[in-house]
């Protein structure tokens, strides 16, 4: 079972998901958890701390909708299309409030700047997982193809959340995103030494 | 001369860039655009023609931003790159309101299917004029290319407005996202 912190946490980020960051308080969190009054605040003295709380629990949540129930990712360009693209449809089905709550809280990190430095170290946390993942993968400029996919998966669930597409085929968009960037699997360069195209 | 509904919609825009669709009421817009009271209300009778405006005016600011004071754009990848990456500044700098508010326009859709059908005739139309100039810019695959470019602007913009990157330079972002595209050469 869930530690109150966390139970807290995402009656919090659920709240912030529907009705934006106007309808964080304290006392909002208790009722929503069904916490006796005073238990949020006993774990998040300030309102700082409540949504620096939320920020972590966010990065926690993402995680898990990109590495999905096994906590297991294929090291291979199908696998990190699979898994991200596990990401993307859970943004926009069922941890839709994750994802609302995100861009409430960054657009509140854009007008406060108090935010910014526990926003830049969760940002940290994830690049550095996602980094040693993809390079895992196969890619040959990891840096270069961390930035195109986060910008590229955060675009598309920011218009996928207002404007689904009909026949979203999300794992087919990333993997031929993927495949602009010429990856080499370690995996697939060992099975297959004779395979000239592959450097 | 600007017209009254730029005016009226642009300080519609303010608004719910500062306070969120929350904040958008036809007397806060009639103070906002310093007009007598009632204007707003004449031009958009109800909240949804309001919220309908402002969507079709972001819109409408964000295809300027693209195409900034110059109306042609070169076809070719630099020209494309220096474009765009000429938009992500003006979305994190002097037009900062329109990307607000789009991102509390976008969450409204999210929650409201009706605003929607609406949004996807403005995105239409933006995106009709940016595929024909990505494919005579030399793009392979400009349908699969442009998709992938406005996701990653739409990102790009997105993080750095809550979490700008020192020395951040945004054409250059775009040049490299380009040449791993593979587009043929001018």
């Amino acid at each position: 079972m869930a530690d109150r912190r966390t139970v807290l946490l995402d009656a919090a980020l659920e709240l912030v998901g529907t009705y934006g960051m106007r309808g964080l308080t304290h006392r909002a969190v208790d009722a929503a958890a069904a916490v006796p009054a005073g238990a949020t605040s006993n774990y998040f003295r300030t309102r700082e701390a409540l949504v620096l709380g939320i920020v972590e629990r966010f990065i926690v949540r993402e995680r898990a909708m990109v590495s999905g129930p096994h906590n297991e990712v294929d090291l291979s360009p199908d696998g990190v299309a699979t898994a991200l693209g596990r990401f993307v449809r859970r943004a926009v089905g069922p941890d839709r409030a994750v994802t609302l709550a995100r861009y409430a809280i960054l657009v509140e990190t854009a007008q406060n700047t108090g935010l910014r430095e526990g926003m830049a170290r969760g940002a940290d946390q994830v690049d550095t997982w996602a980094l040693s993942l993809i390079t895992g993968a196969g890619s040959q400029h990891p840096g270069r193809d961390l930035g195109v996919l986060a910008n590229y998966v955060t675009g598309l669930v920011l218009h996928e959340l207002a404007l689904p597409s009909p026949d979203f085929d999300v794992e087919a968009r990333i993997r031929a995103l993927i495949d602009t960037f010429g990856w080499v699997t370690p995996q697939f360069s060992l099975d297959r030494p004779d395979t000239t195209d592959v450097v | 001369m600007e017209d009254r509904r730029s005016q009226l919609l642009d300080a519609g825009l303010e608004l719910v860039a500062t306070e969120g669709l929350g904040g958008l009421t036809h007397d806060a817009v009639d103070a906002g655009a310093q007009v007598p009271a009632g204007c707003t209300e004449e031009c958009f009778p109800t909240r949804e023609a309001l919220i309908q405006g402002v969507t079709e005016r972001c819109i409408e600011r964000e295809l300027e931003m693209a195409t900034g004071p110059r109306p042609e754009i070169e076809a070719s990848p630099e020209g494309i790159a220096a474009s765009f990456g000429h938009f992500v500044l003006r979305a994190l700098g002097e037009d900062r309101a329109v990307t607000l508010a789009r991102y509390a326009l976008h969450a409204e859709a999210a929650r409201t299917p009706s605003l929607r059908e609406f949004y996807a005739v403005g995105a239409d139309t933006a995106d009709t004029w940016a595929l024909d100039l990505v494919r005579r810019a030399g793009a392979r695959h400009p349908e699969r290319d442009f998709g992938i470019m406005a996701n990653y602007v739409t990102g790009l913009v997105f993080h750095e407005l809550a979490l700008p990157s020192p020395e951040f330079d945004p054409v250059d972002r775009l040049r490299v996202l380009i040449r791993a595209l593979g587009w043929n050469a001018p």
